[in-house]
């Protein structure tokens, strides 16, 4: 079972990363910063899609995400390919639920099939336990990374 | 006593692969140089998170800070690379940043987190050792975040 500090923490990293883009707008979302390759409406994209990718994914669950999320926001795509605007409420709205909801399905059962991976060599999240863990580390990354691009489009946050 | 570590531990692990996948085939030179627009360098936020992690493991368990006092002047909270007089010694932060996951990791089996002082950080708080390292998990992922960022601002190739 997942024990209630590491779920604290899950439920605050996805906090921490709504409060970096709450405020934003939609132009601020999708400039791409000089010298880098994605915007921070990527990052929130990211952050979702990879998630539901190893929770529903690795326990042979349908991803309950719209199919083109995978395009558009699997790690190594970039906004430049990108051929329409993304539906940026729809994003923010999963940024917000996705954790509530993966937790409610965890208690009841939903993630039994988890089967484990190798994520790189040598790591493996052999547990969902595991893969919740992991993405706090994950998550953060994304986080860090539009804290950074916050400062370089002018609009740094405390 | 505990054999069995955390799951927090093992993604400590893993996250440390990462970072020292980012940072480990650079320059003592490239380490330190902030990038236009920015007040921090690589050095910098390697060195906020050994102070940090530190800072809450041993010091909230309450021990001594097991790591040189002046580097809380140097990379501690509200720090910052840009206002550094001499040069940190970046072979020594290094060193002791990639030895601490083992000796907070032996010291736990050896059952010496016992009691903790809970820490507020905004709407959390942290209540034990074993919170501590799950939140330093997210704590090093924010500052990967940002080395990626940097190295792409300095036009290194990262490893993302």
């Amino acid at each position: 079972m997942i024990d209630k500090s590491l779920y604290k923490t899950v439920r605050a990293t996805r906090g921490y990363m709504a409060q970096q883009v709450a405020d934003l707008s939609e132009e601020q979302l999708l400039q791409v910063p000089d010298g880098l390759r994605n915007n921070i409406l990527w990052h929130v994209g990211h952050v979702v899609q990879s998630e539901a990718g190893i929770v529903y994914g690795r326990s042979g669950l349908d991803v309950p995400l719209p199919n083109h999320y995978t395009a558009l926001y699997k790690g190594g795509t970039s906004p430049a390919d990108w051929t329409e605007t993304p539906d940026i409420p729809d994003v923010m709205e999963h940024l917000k639920t996705q954790t509530g909801t993966i937790y409610n399905e965890y208690k009841d059962g939903k993630f039994e099939g988890y089967g484990g991976f190798e994520m790189v060599p040598k790591y493996t999240l052999d547990t969902i336990e595991e893969a919740f863990a992991f993405n706090i580390f994950h998550e953060s990354i994304h986080v860090g990374m539009v804290m950074t691009m916050r400062k370089l489009i002018g609009a740094a946050k405390g | 006593m505990s054999d069995e570590l955390p799951v927090a531990f093992k993604t400590l692990r893993t996250t440390r692969w990462h970072m020292t996948r980012e940072i480990e085939e650079l320059s003592v030179e490239q380490m330190l140089v902030i990038p236009e627009g920015r007040e921090d360098n690589i050095i910098w936020n390697v060195g906020h998170l050994l102070c940090s992690l530190s800072r809450l493991t041993y010091v909230f368990s309450g021990f001594p800070l097991p790591i040189p006092e002046e580097y809380l002047g140097i990379y501690g909270k509200g720090t910052s690379a840009a206002a550094w007089e001499g040069t940190p010694d970046v072979d020594k932060t290094l060193e002791l940043f990639n030895g601490m996951p083992d000796r907070i990791e032996a010291d736990y089996k050896a059952g010496r987190f016992q009691v903790y002082k809970p820490l507020s950080l905004g709407p959390n708080t942290i209540e034990s050792v074993e919170e501590a390292v799950a939140f330093h998990c997210f704590h090093e992922g924010l500052h990967i975040g940002m080395i990626i960022t940097l190295k792409e601002l300095l036009g290194l190739p990262t490893r993302g």
